[in-house]
């Protein structure tokens, strides 16, 4: 069946085998807009779930599709790279550019129109707060502000669709909280797929939940719904609800 | 700075590795031109074809160079990747790499302009000089393709040197076990009078080169993991168009240069000396080395040519060769030019034991008459070395009787 849907993203019947070894197995879900949290232990395939949707790994069987656009065909494909805004887990974009220079440059590769792309990206810069380092090298920025310049680069097209690889690993609290900020914000009338193990993101941005293990599905629902599964009496601390998901993560692991 | 209105281009090219590399890529080709010897600089097309030999150095450098921008672009994969335009986005780098390494190929080119018109040579090179850049140009750019794709494939910075030395053994391995036409695109150790490049050989390397590429490119793209994408036609339709350039280009044999007309500039009478119009400043030089040979020649009743051309076979009998030696007035070159005119060009003096006494008993009996050399070989006969006799004058018509017959 071709999904007709118009929905932001949609996965029906998904698998993928990767070198003989089944990664997705039969995975459905549809999203709209806000942020779902897509989580599970390592190898689990939170990253090739992403990466199919992101276009950059084929299909194996089912249906993947963004906006309406099918990923597995090379129209749809290329219609839905027009949709989506990709964060890899581990973006590299050679230091040599300048943040302002990456970000034209992905405006470029995303096709923004020459005679809007100058707006789009200063909107950009000044949305992540990236005016005042606009003109140093990717090079020589924090890792916390080279992760706002690569989150710019996936957005500087205004992508209703927006899929993130683990974007705050890595980061220290102050980092992280200041990104998961700039994330609240971005995520305001886009669908955000949040590929994540930290249950600090779950609690602060995300609305839904996926947890993946083994390739499929084994919870799907709200983060206060993952945080009943683990509750237990604690005290009432700051980051309760973050401790309640994290027991309700490592219950889905053990069951 | 914006790119707005004009493209990700000069973002490429200001940020390319090649930018930083311009330096070492001038370098090597200004030590083409200036570092090596400058015969050339008489003649325009020997000028330009010669320095197409700078490709044999300035490829695999650039290759290499090539190769550490792809390394740079693969960092940015998965951008480029959910991208509409990857194609484009190597295309780009390839673009900026290729057009700084034009510049350091012009300024060596231009070098090379500029110590020819210093020699006084007239005129202007002609179409068949600026042919030899096509190919030229067309197997640099495919040099950094391959880089480019070697860098983008193995996301390291080994790949650098591997691209640069391996372009350079690769070249160094086509020169030796050809086909030449697949690789050779210039240079020449001697004069190129009366010699051109073929035109057609130089338009089927330059498809050829430009070919590979855009294959090259393609195979990057394919390497991503894109090319595999539905409905990928771009790498079959690459290779059907590198077999078909290569079909036509082996096709073409691997004879490079063909003869044609050459225009020359005829200096003095009896002799009169003919040279290309950047060696009209040689020729009387070349015509007064002459004259002493030409006398003694003459005073033994032999028949010495009134013309020396510079486009000729050697071994016509009325008309002298004028080759690079007798230009820089050499009395030794000066004698074989004479000499030589008075062999058949079809006489194998060299396996005819008598004949070679013929000619090296002349040749001595020349050169002491003129130079005063006396360097007896084995092979010279005793009378050519002994005091002026008739006898020794009736051996010596005799002896370039038999050279121009070809036998006694």
């Amino acid at each position: 069946m071709t999904p007709t849907s118009v929905r932001p993203v949609v996965v029906e019947r998904l698998s993928v085998q990767r070198s003989g070894r089944t990664v997705l197995d039969d995975v459905s879900f549809q999203l709209d807009h806000g942020v779902t949290a897509l989580v599970g232990a390592n190898g689990t395939g939170k990253s090739t779930l992403l990466r199919v949707l992101a276009t950059l790994l084929p299909v194996g069987s089912g249906h993947a599709a963004l906006a309406g656009h099918e990923v597995s065909t090379r129209r749809g494909a290329a219609a839905a790279r027009s949709v989506l805004g990709y964060l890899s887990q581990d973006p590299q974009h050679s230091g040599h550019l300048t943040v302002r220079e990456a970000v034209e440059y992905a405006a470029w590769l995303k096709a923004v129109p020459r005679r809007s792309r100058r707006a789009r990206v200063a909107a950009t810069l000044t949305d992540l707060d990236l005016t005042s380092v606009a003109s140093t090298r990717l090079s020589v920025l924090s890792g916390g502000t080279r992760r706002r310049a690569h989150l710019a680069q996936a957005v500087v097209h205004e992508p209703p669709v927006l899929l993130l690889d683990e974007p705050t690993t890595g980061l220290d609290p102050d980092h992280r909280a200041e990104f998961q900020g700039f994330l609240s914000r971005l995520a305001q009338g886009r669908t955000v797929v949040l590929c994540t193990h930290l249950s600090e993101d779950i609690d602060v941005v995300a609305d839904r939940v996926i947890a993946l293990a083994d390739g499929r599905i084994r919870f799907d629902g709200t983060p206060a719904e993952l945080a009943a599964l683990g509750a237990e009496p604690v005290d009432a601390a700051a980051d309760a609800t973050s401790w309640a998901i994290e027991r309700g993560l490592r219950h889905l692991g053990r069951s | 700075m914006s790119t707005d209105g004009r493209g990700v281009l000069p973002t490429a090219l200001r940020r390319s590795a090649a930018l930083l590399a311009l330096p070492a890529l001038i370098a090597v080709t200004l030590a083409h031109v200036l570092a090596r010897d400058r015969s050339w600089s008489h003649e325009w097309l020997w000028a330009f074809y010669q320095y197409q030999f700078v490709t044999v150095l300035l490829g695999p450098l650039l290759a290499g160079v090539a190769a550490w921008e792809g390394v740079r672009l693969a960092s940015a994969r998965d951008l480029i990747g959910t991208g509409n335009r990857p194609q484009r986005a190597l295309a780009q780098a390839w673009l900026a790499v290729t057009l700084w390494g034009l510049l350091a190929y012009i300024v060596g080119l231009a070098t090379a302009v500029g110590l020819v018109l210093r020699t006084g040579v007239p005129g202007a090179p002609g179409p068949a000089a600026f042919a030899t850049i096509a190919p030229a140009v067309s197997l640099l750019a495919a040099e950094v393709a391959v880089g480019l794709a070697a860098g983008w494939w193995l996301r390291h910075l080994v790949a650098a040197p591997v691209a640069a030395v391996g372009c350079f053994l690769a070249t160094l391995w086509m020169y030796v076990a050809g086909p030449s036409q697949l690789i050779i695109v210039g240079g020449a150790t001697s004069s190129l009078i009366r010699l051109a490049p073929r035109p057609t050989l130089e338009a089927w390397q330059t498809a050829y080169f430009a070919a590979c590429a855009v294959l090259a490119l393609v195979l990057a793209v394919r390497l991503a993991g894109w090319g595999r994408r539905p409905g990928s036609w771009q790498a079959p339709a690459s290779c059907g168009v590198v077999v078909i350039a290569l079909a036509g280009l082996l096709q073409q044999g691997d004879t490079l240069l063909h003869v044609v007309d050459q225009p020359l500039v005829c200096v003095g009478t009896a002799p009169s000396v003919c040279v290309a119009p950047g060696y009209t400043a040689q020729a009387a030089t070349a015509r007064t080395a002459l004259l002493p040979y030409l006398a003694a020649i003459s005073d033994l009743g032999i028949a010495v040519p009134t013309t020396f051309r510079q486009n000729v076979e050697p071994g016509q009998r009325t008309v002298g060769t004028v080759e690079a030696g007798l230009l820089l007035g050499d009395g030794r070159s000066a004698g074989y030019a004479v000499l030589g005119s008075l062999i058949s060009k079809a006489c194998p003096i060299g396996s005819d034991a008598r004949l070679q006494a013929d000619f090296s008993g002349l040749s001595y009996w020349l050169y002491a008459t003129v130079n005063g050399e006396r360097n007896a070989g084995p092979d010279v006969p005793v009378i050519a070395t002994g005091p002026s006799t008739p006898a020794q004058r009736a051996w010596l018509v005799q002896a370039a009787t038999a050279l121009t017959a070809c036998g006694r």
